[in-house]
């Protein structure tokens, strides 16, 4: 077996008990790995119509083929459940150096079954695995609970985890790994907290087979060239973070601002990437085997050095929050990162909040206990409305339910700027109509990076398409979604997408596991795996009428800006999508494209 | 094992007289391929799964009359040229359209830049890919993707942003930046590089790459400093170059007699070739032991450096690459392209 370590732990949590399984090699090859093959086991194992935070629901965390292997960004690894904010299939993504840990300590996945009576923690030192108490960690945060275990596993250990967000069941909160990487989306956090795992400590001396160990090496050479003389993997990126495209996503007027009141500020190079280069960067912050390094090591204004924003944050706790603040935005992240929660959920919930203050749905009264006001603009707020939602203490309490409860508890679900539930990322979808498509579309709600149309649309990668045309947008969403299926489940990071192809991914797998898959067969796999995702949540109950955007975004042209007088035209590009996928005139997969994709 | 990449140089004439052009340090006197050459050529590929084929080398291509010939024996491969963009007519653009999957066209400045650095005028060439564009829409084809070549220098450094822009209005797939290798006594100072910090460049490529991604305009940019590492890309993609004279080189700068400025100091290039296609094959010329061990030894890295010896300024064997001082023939110490100054489609 090549590339897969070939074993999978089972952790029966109410049992107390463990097993080892080997791997379906068949249904690897035919699922890939990681999130494609953890989703077809979800989906075999777990009744769709489960209870999120009830103990039937499973937990898989798992590795990629490519992950740990020596090519370029192999250190992903994915959270598969079903997502108590928004009840579809959740895969939530991350870097770091665990998952490269895991699979060099021999394991492909980890599926959590039932519920621990008491917390617990996993500790795995190759085939050693403990289920040990971890009453001593409950409640601690993300930086506390990894310092202790690192002490006692020592530096190399790897330690994934949840904050007391996860621990206290907020919908927003991420599964945290090597203290500032998250597996941020769809609550996948408090999966882990309603099972009382408080985290994963885990050491691997195990090395990786390779089928063509001289292959690996020129095609792993060759793949870095390319990413390192990539404009965006080679210089943007690297240079800026992902902060970069503050400044570039303004100017195209998709910037959005105060909870998508607007899509432009002129404000924005205050926090760009620019910015934070020169006034808070220490260093870069690379993943496993990354020669991209967009990850940011930053200074808070207090002299601590942590993890820095992602441009998602900046946005997030900035403009959307209309808060134009650095040093608020990094601490802002912080604590996220402390509490174990989505910052891309997290902002703009306390934005929508805004929003309903703003237009007199919240009043005084109900935040008056908590010291922080509800006004745009208020940097000192938003920091502290995150330990608030972290906490579960007072409004934030309510807040840590994300976006659509809080907005639906005061009859406006609508100004919830989500995607069944999830809310949306850093672009306004009313400059950039494919985007808007692969948001409406996305299998795990509003999402960003489950079929990337910025970058053909904005960032001109591998073409410049017209960001405000129709044509032709349904078939390049399916192509990305299912090309991100393919690179999520490989293990590799979607950055590299910018400068690698379907037939860079062929290489790289074929070269590692052994595989004869080609272009073709590999994106189609991706299909296949986008279409299972499908399946699930319209089994869960997600009703394709949930391929929908926010009203504001259909309705309420864009404002002011480069964008201005725009609307996102979905229902003339949905029918479009549903036929390019093999999917029904009401968005149901038809028998024909299951039995192509042999599911 | 066998070569991926061919470079053909359907003639080493030009329509143009461009003030950095590496022909005007020739002695040689231009020609054209001759046909046979060509033909020659295509029955040792025509079976062959090579990644890509360019139609460039130092000539403009669309100056020889076998442009026609080579297009359309070469439009079952992944078929670039290089050229100008002076000499498309009508004919050319749609044979160009229906077979070509990418044209790179060297474009130095603005209007008045362009004309003093080429002779010519900017906005012709501007309508010819607009008018690739048009034939592309009109027959919904993706192909030929266009790039944009800028050679930098002093001399026109200040037009960069603007090329960026001008790339934009002809809808180019890719800009590719590079830099001048002066060829000429008047041109050696007007290098941008430099060895060590070269703060100035790196400030402006910075600013320069931003404006790419805002532009969606995919940019590749040259080294500014010189790096340790060095690589030959015409080695790592396993090209070969056949000259309008049919003999087989290993690359550009070794394709032909010529001098040039390395950072300053002046330099005698001699023609390197591994032998004539006329005499042998494509295949035995590529598997011969001298060539092979020409490119393991550059693959290797086992060369010396010139560039950062300390010796450079007196030793004997910096004056031509005819031998080094690891006794190598023909020596890439002195390379600007595998430091990845220049860079070549």
């Amino acid at each position: 077996m090549f590339g897969y370590a070939g074993k999978i732990l089972r952790v029966n949590l109410t049992e107390r008990k463990f097993k080892f399984e080997d791997l379906n090699l068949e249904l690897a090859k035919k699922y890939i790995g990681g999130r494609g093959l953890a989703s077809k086991i979800f989906m075999d194992e777990v009744d769709p119509n489960v209870e999120p935070l009830s103990p039937e629901n499973k937990l898989i965390i798992a590795t990629g083929p490519l992950t740990g292997t020596p090519v370029p960004t192999g250190g992903r690894y994915m959270v598969i459940t079903k997502s108590p904010l928004t009840g579809t299939i959740a895969c939530s993504n991350s870097g770091g150096y665990f998952g490269a840990e895991l699979k060099a300590a021999g394991l492909d996945m980890i599926i959590f079954e039932g519920k621990a009576e008491s917390p617990v923690y996993v500790a795995i030192e190759d085939d050693k695995v403990e289920i040990r108490d971890a009453s001593h960690l409950w409640g601690k945060l993300v930086s506390e609970t990894t310092d202790e275990l690192k002490k006692e596993y020592g530096d190399k250990s790897k330690v994934l985890c949840i904050g007391p967000a996860g621990e206290k069941l907020s919908r927003i909160a991420a599964v945290m790994n090597d203290y500032d990487r998250a597996a941020g989306r769809s609550g996948v956090g408090a999966v882990m907290g309603s099972k009382n795992v408080k985290a994963i400590v885990v050491k691997g001396s195990k090395g990786i087979k390779l089928y063509d160990k001289e292959k690996v090496r020129e095609v792993a050479r060759n793949k870095t060239k390319m990413l390192r003389e990539n404009g965006v993997t080679g210089e943007g990126l690297p240079t800026y973070g992902t902060a970069v495209l503050v400044n570039i996503i303004n100017e195209h007027g998709i910037f959005p601002v105060a909870n998508f009141q607007r899509a432009y500020t002129e404000h924005a190079d205050k926090i760009s990437g620019e910015t934070m280069t020169r006034e808070i960067l220490v260093r870069k912050n690379p993943c496993y085997g990354c020669p991209i390094a967009c990850g940011r090591w930053i200074r808070l204004k207090d002299g601590r050095e942590v993890g820095g924003p992602e441009y998602e944050t900046l946005w997030a706790f900035g403009a959307d929050c209309e808060v134009y603040d650095i040093n608020a935005i990094a601490e802002a992240n912080y604590w996220c990162n402390e509490y174990g929660l989505d910052t891309i959920s997290t902002g703009p919930t306390i934005a929508a909040a805004m929003e309903l203050y703003e237009k007199g749905y919240i009043k005084d009264d109900e935040i008056e206990k908590d010291g922080y006001s509800l006004k745009f603009g208020d940097a000192e707020a938003v920091v502290g409305w995150v330990k608030k939602i972290g906490a579960r203490e007072g409004f934030g309490d309510k807040m840590a339910e994300g976006s659509y409860r809080l907005c639906e508890s005061y009859g406006v679900p609508e100004l919830s700027m989500s995607v069944k539930k999830q809310e949306l990322p850093a672009y306004d979808p009313r400059g950039a109509q494919g985007h808007g498509l692969e948001y409406a579309t996305s299998n795990r709600g509003g999402c960003h990076v489950r079929g990337y149309m910025i970058s053909p649309e904005i960032l001109g990668i591998p073409q410049k398409l017209d960001r405000f045309s129709l044509e032709g947008k349904a078939e390049w969403v399916k192509t990305f979604q299912d090309l991100t299926a393919v690179i999520d489940s490989l293990g590799l990071c979607l950055f590299t997408s910018f400068a690698l192809g379907a037939q860079d991914y062929v290489d790289l797998v074929n070269a590692v596991c052994g595989t004869d898959y080609t272009a073709e067969t590999l994106l189609e796999v991706g299909s296949r795996i986008y279409t299972l995702e499908r399946l699930f949540n319209l089994k869960a109950g997600i009703d394709p009428k949930e391929d929908k955007l926010p009203k504001r975004l259909l309705e309420e042209p864009i404002p002011e800006g480069p964008s201005k007088g725009h609307v996102h035209k979905l229902s003339e590009l949905l029918p479009k999508y549903y036929d390019v996928r093999g999917w029904d005139d009401n968005g149901y997969p038809t028998k024909e494209t299951l039995q192509k994709l042999g599911i | 094992m066998s070569f991926k990449k061919l470079y053909i140089e359907l003639t080493d004439k030009c329509n143009l007289n461009c003030k950095m052009c590496y022909r005007r340090s020739w002695a040689e006197k231009p020609k054209d391929m001759e046909k046979k050459v060509l033909y020659k050529i295509n029955s040792e590929v025509v079976n062959k799964k090579l990644n890509e084929i360019v139609l460039g080398g130092i000539g403009e291509p669309t100056y020889s009359p076998l442009i026609y010939d080579a297009i359309s024996l070469f439009s079952s491969f992944n078929l670039t040229i290089t050229t100008n963009g002076t000499l498309l007519d009508d004919k050319l653009k749609s044979l160009i359209v229906d077979n070509v999957n990418k044209i790179v066209v060297s474009i130095d400045g603005l209007e008045d830049k362009y004309k003093d650095i080429r002779g010519f005028n900017l906005k012709e060439v501007l309508e010819n890919l607009k008018d690739i564009y048009l034939i592309k829409r009109k027959n919904n084809k993706e192909y030929p993707h266009v790039v944009i070549q800028f050679v930098a220098s002093k001399d026109n450094i200040e037009d960069i942003f603007s090329v960026l822009d001008i790339a934009e209005t002809v809808s180019a797939y890719q800009v590719i930046i590079s830099n001048v290798i002066p060829q000429t006594e008047d041109y050696k100072d007007k290098i941008l590089y430099t060895r060590y910090e070269n703060k100035f460049l790196k400030d402006l490529f910075e600013r320069l790459r931003i404006h790419s991604f805002r532009k969606g305009i995919n940019l590749t940019l040259p080294n500014i400093e010189l790096k340790t590492e060095r690589y030959c890309n015409f080695i790592e993609e396993e090209a070969v170059v056949v000259g309008s004279d049919g003999y087989v080189y290993p690359c550009y700068r070794f394709s032909h007699t010529t001098t040039e400025y390395v950072f300053g100091r002046k330099k005698k290039v001699f023609k390197h070739s591994f032998g004539n296609i006329l005499e042998k094959s494509l295949d035995d010329i590529y598997e011969s032991n001298e060539y092979k061990n020409f490119r393991a030894r550059v693959y290797n890295n086992r060369y010396p450096s010139c560039l950062d010896c300390d010796l450079v300024d007196g030793c004997d064997f910096v004056r031509t690459p005819e031998y080094d001082c690891y006794a190598i023939k023909p020596s890439c110490a002195d390379c600007l392209w595998s430091r990845r100054f220049a860079i070549c489609p």
